[in-house]
């Protein structure tokens, strides 16, 4: 009799579930594992775009060598603007439309939290978004089917906070932060890091993302005779502030948030100040950068050129945004891996909340991707970087930004 | 224009400095022309323009009937109006490739706008490849009805598309490729910046196009011309277009050595031959760097070839009719690349040679002698001797 039943629906040309996803898990077939996400190929985010394209390139480099036990991966990532209402909206399409197994690589602090409580109600896993924002990576007990990838804010700004009291004990520092989870964490981190000295602080000011510049933040800011200044904005936000701040003759000694330190985008910010303002600047890494001449014989960077030459080929070398979406991909192949051959959400989620990815080759040497039930925030360890010139350069050991 | 005025003119600082005309009188004798360097900080009389603007070509090969595939440069200084329409007409008897692939790779392009970013004017640099497109394309169609001149056929023979983009975001510009008579046209219409991505507005242009044409097979002069039109307003300007052009002498040739000499010091001597010009009074500089190409090269559109930010330089002394020249320079601590550059700096000092291609009077305001780059050299530091005990 079920023979029988199953030659009819043959006949009738009716999808057969996959036999090796007996539940008949949305965007899973014998053959193909559908996911999905949204990115900012538009608006004032839009540098943080290739992100889409160059996971999607490696998603096709690994097809290209068998898949994913078995199985093609198919990532359909869409254009949110950097808007959260559009995040939902896309995201809504993609799980209620395109039926896609997971969501993965959102773009944004508060693009994540607008699509959380959607996923987590429908149990659809939300995993490796572009955010280190607390609420996500503390938010498990309530969220557990939501996962960020980025190291704490909150993290790095504590790491700039402990760098400050040991090597500019006497700064007097200015902050401006983007008025979000993004921006807020980083100040409540560096000031957390600074401890007993978070009296040095001078002057804070911030902005919305929706602004149209950060001139007047920037000159408040100056006149507060600052020697150091918290760089805590997006890309063009972060140009416009080295910009004005140079304009104004202010020439602090720069903290840029790692978000930002994209190799074009501090060479805009070079190129317009004539270098007085970036030279010295300082952040946090937690990625290899394959502009620097560190490791240009690097096999993970012939790689990269490789696939992006292959299967991406108008991404340029040079944006390291590109590098980044690689190395996601790279933690998300490894996730359905061991999500096994009876791929369902539940062994996905599974798989994520039990990371020890020693071997992701774009991440720099000593940073892992590890995670647990508990601990959501699966890249644990970074390193300080210095602006000299043209280049970013790693100094100093292992950190860990909690 | 020299390196160091278009790192100058690029970081804002411009106190009236640009490349000019050089308006000697001076003709030409007995088939050899004359050349005297451009002259900078010379404005124009004119409103639209009141810097003028450059076309610089270089070209792959100066032998004849060679593969030209030229790295060309259109720039236009920050403080004039935004340019609307540039044509480029290639040199008479040189042939051309209307017949690539759609989707063909032919280059790359690499430019610097003026933009404003999160409300702060600034300088942005743009690169990315140069395409062959679909002239059926609905956007290049629309673009073409903007763009074309009254006696441009309906479609274009050829499209090429300039990607370049920044922080995802792309801008697009079209170049129509036509023949026109003896010439091959390029025309490239450029957004008003208030209509632009960034409020672009073009500063400098370096794009290459590979396989399109074929250098002339009769030794002779040839030039490159470019009209320049600049708004006004939002509106095209055509009453303030310009002309501006570069020479090229075919054959040329452009050749550094090393020389032995005393551990030191490094020696190197070149020679420079341009067709139908004499070198004499002409400087090449020599560059050095510890990056490979140290100089400027238009072939190679990025910060490096268009900018020359990979080296240093020095002027050689006026060369003689001969057009060789010497450097001495001290031992090399590291390992150094050392490369001649005939810069875009040098101009017909008897003005512009013939009318505009146009047949329009169009004020031609200065012909660049096409810059050249020569070989590299590594130049490796001397071994340390070793002492005997």
């Amino acid at each position: 009799m079920k023979r029988a039943a199953l030659v009819v629906a043959v006949a009738l040309g009716l999808a057969v579930p996959a036999a090796s996803s007996p539940t008949g898990t949305p965007g899973v077939t014998p053959t193909q594992i559908l996911i999905g996400g949204t990115v900012p190929l538009s608006g004032q985010a839009s540098a943080f775009g290739a992100v889409g394209p160059a996971a999607n390139a490696y998603f096709k480099y690994v097809n290209a060598h068998g898949g994913v036990n078995g199985r093609k991966i198919k990532y359909l990532y869409r254009d949110d603007g950097y808007d959260p209402a559009r995040t939902l909206e896309e995201t809504r399409r993609l799980v209620e439309q395109d039926k896609v197994f997971a969501i993965f690589n959102t773009v944004g602090t508060e693009h994540t939290l607008a699509i959380r409580g959607y996923l987590n109600a429908l149990g659809v896993p939300e995993v490796f978004a572009g955010t280190g924002a607390a609420k996500v990576g503390r938010g498990h007990k309530q969220y557990r089917w939501t996962m960020g990838y980025l190291p704490s804010f909150e993290g790095e700004g504590a790491i700039y906070g402990h760098y400050v009291v040991k090597h500019r004990p006497k700064a007097r520092i200015a902050v401006l932060y983007e008025d979000s989870d993004y921006g807020k964490d980083l100040l409540r981190g560096l000031k957390r890091g600074l401890g007993k000295h978070a009296g040095q602080i001078v002057s804070t000011a911030s902005y919305e993302v929706t602004d149209s510049g950060v001139q007047s933040q920037v000159a408040h800011l100056r006149a507060s005779h600052a020697d150091t200044f918290m760089l805590f904005a997006l890309p063009t936000f972060a140009i416009s502030a080295f910009v004005n701040a140079y304009k104004l003759g202010w020439h602090p000694r720069f903290f840029v948030s790692a978000v930002s330190i994209e190799p074009s985008i501090m060479a805009v910010a070079r190129r317009n100040t004539g270098g007085r303002e970036t030279n010295g600047a300082l952040s946090f890494a937690f990625v290899k950068d394959p502009t620097s001449p560190a490791w240009k014989k690097d096999k993970a960077v012939a790689l990269y050129k490789k696939i992006l030459k292959r299967y991406d080929p108008g991404g340029r070398v040079n944006d390291v945004y590109n590098w980044y979406g690689m190395t996601v991909a790279f933690s998300m192949v490894d996730a359905l891996k061991h999500a096994g051959r009876n791929l369902t959400r539940a062994s996905l989620l599974r798989a994520a909340t039990h990371m020890n990815e020693r071997n992701n080759p774009f991440l720099l040497p000593g940073v892992s991707v590890k995670t647990s039930p508990t601990n959501y925030f699966p890249i644990a360890k970074a390193r300080m970087v210095r602006y000299q010139k043209t280049l970013w350069v790693l100094f100093g050991p292992l950190v860990t930004p909690r | 224009m020299k390196k160091r005025f278009r790192l100058t003119l690029l970081a804002g600082a411009v106190l009236g400095l640009s490349i000019a005309a050089v308006a000697s009188a001076a003709q030409a004798r007995h088939g050899v022309l004359a050349v005297k360097q451009a002259r900078v900080g010379a404005p124009t009389a004119l409103a639209g323009y009141t810097e003028i603007p450059e076309l610089a070509v270089q070209q792959a090969s100066y032998k004849l009937g060679a593969a030209t595939n030229p790295g060309i440069v259109l720039a236009s200084d920050q403080t004039n109006d935004a340019t609307a329409k540039i044509t480029i007409f290639s040199p008479p008897g040189y042939t051309s490739n209307l017949t690539q692939a759609q989707g063909t790779t032919v280059g790359k392009a690499y430019a610097v706008v003026k933009a404003i970013i999160a409300g702060v004017p600034l300088l942005l640099p743009l690169q990315g490849p140069v395409v062959v497109g679909n002239p059926a394309d609905p956007s290049l169609v629309a673009a073409y009805a903007q763009c074309k001149g009254p006696t441009d056929p309906p479609t274009p023979q050829e499209v090429l598309v300039l990607n370049t983009s920044f922080q995802g975001q792309t801008i697009s510009v079209p170049d129509f490729i036509n023949t026109a008579g003896p010439y091959v046209t390029q025309e490239i219409c450029l957004l008003p910046p208030s209509q632009a991505p960034f409020n672009a507005q073009l500063v400098v242009a370096n794009f290459t196009v590979n396989g399109v044409w074929t250098n002339a097979s009769t030794a002779g002069q040839y030039q490159w011309v470019a009209d320049f039109t600049p708004f006004n307003g939002n509106t095209p300007n055509p009453a303030e277009t310009v002309e501006v052009r570069t020479y090229v002498g075919l054959p040329s040739s452009f050749t550094l050595k090393r020389l032995k000499s005393k551990s030191s010091i490094v020696k190197f001597s070149g020679k420079i031959a341009i067709g139908g010009v004499s070198p004499a009074g002409l400087q090449v500089r020599l560059f050095y760097g510890l990056k490979s190409k140290p100089a400027p090269n238009f072939l190679n559109p990025s910060e490096a070839g268009t900018l020359g930010t990979n080296g240093k330089s020095v002027r050689s002394k006026a060369l003689k009719s001969k057009g060789t020249f010497a450097f001495t320079r001290k031992k090399v601590k590291k390992k150094t690349y050392f490369q001649a550059r005939l810069d875009d700096e040098w101009a017909l000092s008897g003005g512009c040679i013939g009318p505009s291609p146009t047949g329009q009077p169009i004020p031609c305001l200065q012909e660049l002698i096409s810059p050249m780059t020569s070989n590299q050299i590594l130049v490796k530091p001397p071994k340390k001797k070793r002492k005997h005990r």
